[in-house]
């Protein structure tokens, strides 16, 4: 029978330990327990066995290491290891194989290097070989990154038309290594299009009801579980677990009757305990559970539910639709300007964050990956994907750590055909435009007509209703005056007869008016009252956000109004004196490192004076008093940068208001932290320096390989380049690096820095500079660009 | 392990910080007590750690029945004389680092003083560890040396992988490496503590270090 088939009605029994029972026959600790699928047969044959002897319906192959990563020095291949191990399982003769996959044991960005095509080729090369070697099941097991379960679940999807399981290892406080909860795995993993979910390993069952719990609330497909016996003890050199086979069997018997239907052990349990939990199941009745659908977007580790009942704010200023500063940031691939804005929208009280990075003359399928991957790094809000560009959105989507939502889909036959197969495949939640061949319609009837168009074209493709959320579009009150109600009216409509969540772009309203602040606040608070669930709006706006934390309190979602109190209580409290600052002591402000004083000094200067003259008259001479009391020793790390990271808050201000080309750069300069490496904090603080003296810095980022360094030195014809390498080990990159760069770009001079280089060190890479500190890298720096 | 057990120290940190006895302002003060509880706030600290008995043999020091031999001269003689060891792992967890590479946005000084506490931080986990495997040495008789880790002397960071499989640690405490032997989460140390019955260490770390003579940080 057909594994789905034998869900429906039956509990679904998976086998215990196999790493525990392969110890018991004397493995060594720390060796590749896969490898004795082809050394050892007999025993793992045996085991296999006893696992279907005690009454698995599943067994699992030992290929859970199984990876070329992993398998790398053992003289075996992926596919002879998967197909001999895939090959003992079915000789068991259990009723389904399972092939099992485990992690990588690397990280992806931003906490690690391992690249998403990479771990996808690896799941691939395992699942092809699976699947050729005739396992029924998939089992994704013991993740910890939603990312890297999706990179191999899409490898699983896009391979093989196995069914795949997916489990994720909780800790005591109820996230994963790397902080993932089971509210947000349940959701996207079942987006994603999961055939089963659950937890797995690292606890004892009683410790994970609370996990189990939000696991059955949130999934939308057959719940899976497989715990550990306890937690591991030490006893002498050897690991013992502390849950019995019978109280493991009593748990698994009490989340059997509250919906989980398949069981299974992890470590520590063996063929008694696969044994007694099957009798403990003998008279148990396989509850029916109702699937619930829901709007709901997640980031890595964070849900946001649009549920009606609560509003949710979607941050729209990462953008560059009218923004000179994003678009130069864009243009400059300048991502410490965009990730800015993330952070500040972040604190404002945003819950979802917009991302677009449409520009005519940007690769938009590569940037806007890269914009999203950078904003993530910075924010646990989950995102918005922002595109025009269906392939733009496919990327991006693709590569989202969690279900995102896609802005946007609209009513026009084209977009209907390439975006929601992406919806769909993806699991995304959609923005659905009532525009259509035709334009905007004028009534809320025709505007509604076109989203109940969209709903059926999306249950075409099986992407539950509860997915699309409904933008009803609003025109500028300037122009069109007299059908900005119809906007209200037809969210009204599409809440109440299409039962759907709304989202709206708010602003529009006021385009062409003056105090467009107010208009924007006062329509928002009447969208709201029609029943808008998610405004996308500036968080930023004192005007708009006034409008969503009194209506969070009208709508009962803010309890008590404690958040509003906490936000407006002291606003008759007198405002805090304004600050008063000479201009003429921003040099002291700078020596002093008086974070946020500068800003308005540089304001206040700029009336009278030119970006050059400020950085010339003040921000040199003032770094470079802390430069020379920092060597002196008078001043230690802290205070020097903080006087650096006054200077720059400055420059913002400066980079604000006069165009670039009137900066008048001392010089452009690329850093970058070598290929391998991911300690950035020193070229950080290099490139704070830098661009504090007046240098233009390009930041290639971190793990950078040598071929982008020597690119974009040709590309822009650099002279010097700083690299950065912090370990032993990938100061071979950096010499690798410099070896390219000097043969494409001999007259580009090169500077290194990191903590284990030295003298010697700089010799054998190959570099012109050693740069000791950051200040040092400023001397280098004014020497090759001639700055007296 | 509960986090109430650590106290991250503030001399410890300003060391890190190449603090030289400069006059400390107040803004540095506050700003490092904010970032002492901030971290203090973000770690998950975990630690593993599995006792072998060991040999002597020609390319370094085998730990029995894991297929691990540790290489080189430096390790062979900080285990001379040990019977057995401890192979331990720790790891303040991935949000210390994000706290870090977030904090880089807002404010680099405050991230370099994040980084610091972290690194003192670890220290204090291990030293958790290193309590309890103190204890299980005198519990067998023998009095311990002092935590080596990879990277010390001679003895090859190719080596973290090695360790992480023999401890389980990716699966233990969620311990990676990567292909170039960088651990992640950063802020974690694997270490070997030598089972010996002759008398506990007294010397330092730095005496072994072939940076000795150029390091800043130094004791």
């Amino acid at each position: 029978m057909n594994i789905k088939d034998f869900l429906k009605d039956n509990f679904l029994i998976f086998d215990g330990g196999l790493g525990t029972m392969l110890q018991k026959e004397g493995i060594a600790v720390g060796s590749l327990p896969e490898v004795y699928n082809i050394t050892n047969p007999e025993i793992v044959l045996k085991i296999h066995k006893k696992y279907v002897e005690a009454g698995a319906d599943v067994i699992t192959a030992n290929t859970f290491q199984a990876s070329e990563l992993k398998l790398g020095a053992s003289g075996y291949s992926v596919e002879e290891i998967i197909t001999a191990g895939v090959g003992l399982a079915k000789s068991a003769g259990a009723k389904y194989t399972a092939l099992d996959i485990g992690p990588l044991g690397q990280l992806m960005p931003p906490m690690g290097t391992m690249d998403f095509d990479d771990a996808y080729k690896y799941f691939a090369r395992q699942i092809k070989a699976g699947a050729a070697a005739g396992a029924d099941i998939i089992v994704i097991e013991t993740f910890s990154d939603l990312l890297e379960a999706k990179a191999a679940l899409l490898a699983a999807k896009e391979n093989c038309s196995l069914p795949v399981f997916c489990t994720m290892t909780y800790q005591a406080d109820g996230r994963t290594f790397v902080g993932t909860d089971p509210k947000t795995a349940a959701i996207t993993l079942s987006a994603l299009g999961a055939d089963a979910l659950g937890i797995n390993c690292s606890l004892g069952p009683a410790q994970l009801a609370d996990a189990v719990r939000e696991t059955l609330n949130y999934s939308t497909v057959p719940v899976m579980l497989q715990p550990n016996a306890g937690l591991p003890k030490s006893d002498g050199d050897l690991t013992v677990y502390d849950v019995s086979a019978e109280e493991f069997a009593a748990v698994m018997r009490e989340y059997a009757k509250l919906g989980v239907s398949v069981l299974g052990g992890c470590c520590g349990t063996t063929p008694e305990y696969i044994s007694k939990m099957r009798e403990a199941l003998a008279d148990v009745k396989k509850p029916h559970i109702e699937v619930k659908q829901r709007t709901a977007v997640t980031s890595g580790v964070k849900t946001v539910e649009i549920d009606g009942d609560e509003i949710a704010v979607i941050g729209e200023r990462i953008n560059p639709t009218g923004k000179k500063r994003l678009k130069e940031a864009l243009r400059n691939a300048d991502y410490g300007y965009i990730t800015g804005e993330a952070i500040s929208q972040t604190q404002a009280g945003a819950d979802i964050l917009d991302v677009n990075a449409g520009l005519p003359e940007l690769d938009e399928v590569a940037v806007l990956s890269k914009v999203s991957a950078e904003v993530q790094a910075v924010t646990n809000l989950p995102l918005q994907i922002d595109s025009s560009d269906p392939a733009a959105i496919e990327r991006a989507v693709r590569l989202y750590r969690g279900r995102p939502i896609i802005n946007s889909v609209n009513g026009k036959r084209e977009s209907m055909d390439a975006i929601l197969p992406i919806v769909k495949k993806y699991g995304a939640c959609a923005v659905c435009l009532c525009l259509d061949e035709d334009g905007i319609p004028n009534t809320a009837e025709g505007r509604f007509k076109i989203a109940e168009k969209i709903v059926r074209g999306a249950e075409k493709y099986g992407i539950p209703r509860e997915s699309l959320i409904v933008d009803c579009l609003v025109l500028t009150a300037s122009a069109q005056q007299d059908v900005v109600l119809e906007t209200l009216k037809a969210i009204k409509l599409v809440r109440s007869r299409l039962g759907l969540k709304t989202v709206l772009g708010v602003s529009n309203v006021s385009f062409g008016l003056p105090a467009r602040g107010i208009m924007n606040g006062v329509f928002l608070a009447a969208a709201l009252g029609a029943g808008l669930n998610a405004p996308i709006i500036n968080p930023l706006s004192d005007d708009v956000m006034r409008a969503v934390h009194a209506f969070r309190v009208i709508n009962n979602q803010d309890k008590s109004a404690e958040e509003y109190i906490n936000r407006y209580g002291e606003t008759s409290a007198p405002a805090a004196p304004e600050r008063r600052t000479e201009p003429s002591d921003l040099k002291q402000i700078i020596i002093d490192g008086q974070l946020g004083s500068a800003e308005d000094a540089v304001a206040e200067l700029l009336k009278t004076k030119s970006a050059v003259e400020i950085i010339d008259e003040y921000f040199v001479p003032a770094l470079n008093v802390v430069g020379e009391q920092y060597e002196k020793g008078v001043l230690f790390l802290p205070q020097l940068m903080r006087s650096a990271e006054t200077v720059k808050c400055g420059f913002e201000v400066l980079k604000a208001s006069v165009p670039p080309d009137e900066r008048a750069s001392k010089g452009k300069i690329i850093v970058a932290t070598v290929k391998g490496d991911i300690h950035d904090i020193g070229k950080n603080i290099a490139k704070m320096l830098l661009e504090n003296y007046g240098f233009e810095v390009i930041d290639l980022g971190k793990d950078v390989p040598a071929e982008d360094v020597v690119s974009a030195a040709v590309e822009r014809d650099i002279k010097l380049v700083g690299l950065s390498a912090l370990m032993t080990t990938t100061v071979r990159n950096m010499k690798d690096t410099i070896t390219a760069l000097k043969t494409a770009k001999p007259d580009c001079k090169v500077m290194v820095g990191g903590a284990v280089l030295n003298e010697e060190y700089v010799k054998f890479v190959g570099a012109d500079y050693y740069s000791k500190d950051g200040q040092a890298g400023v001397n280098i720096a004014n020497e090759v660009f001639g700055v007296k | 392990m509960e986090k109430s057990e650590i106290k991250i120290e503030k001399s410890e940190v300003l060391r890190y910080l190449g603090h030289r006895g400069q006059t400390l302002d107040g803004q540095t003060l506050q700003m490092l007590d904010e970032c002492i509880s901030e971290m203090l706030g973000a770690i998950r600290p975990r630690f593993v750690y599995r006792l072998f008995d060991i040999r002597q043999s020609g390319a370094g020091v085998e730990l029995i029945s894991s297929g691990v031999v540790l290489r080189g001269e430096s390790i062979k003689r900080h285990l001379c004389g040990c019977e057995r060891c401890a192979l331990m792992a720790a790891t303040l967890g991935i949000e210390a680092d994000s706290l870090i590479s977030r904090c880089e946005h807002r404010s680099m000084t405050r991230a370099v003083m994040l980084d610091a506490c972290a690194s003192d931080c670890i220290e204090k986990v291990c030293d958790t560890a290193e309590r309890e495997i103190k204890e299980a040495a005198r519990r067998e008789g023998f009095n311990t040396k002092f935590r080596f880790s990879a990277g010390y002397g001679d003895l090859p960071l190719e080596h973290q992988g090695e360790i992480i499989a023999a401890l389980n640690a990716s699966k233990q405490i969620g311990l990676t490496v990567t292909a170039d032997n960088i651990m992640i989460p950063r802020k974690s140390v694997t270490a070997v503590i030598g089972f010996t019955k002759a008398a506990a260490d007294v010397k330092d770390k730095c005496s072994v270090c072939e940076n000795r003579e150029n390091c800043e940080y130094r004791r």
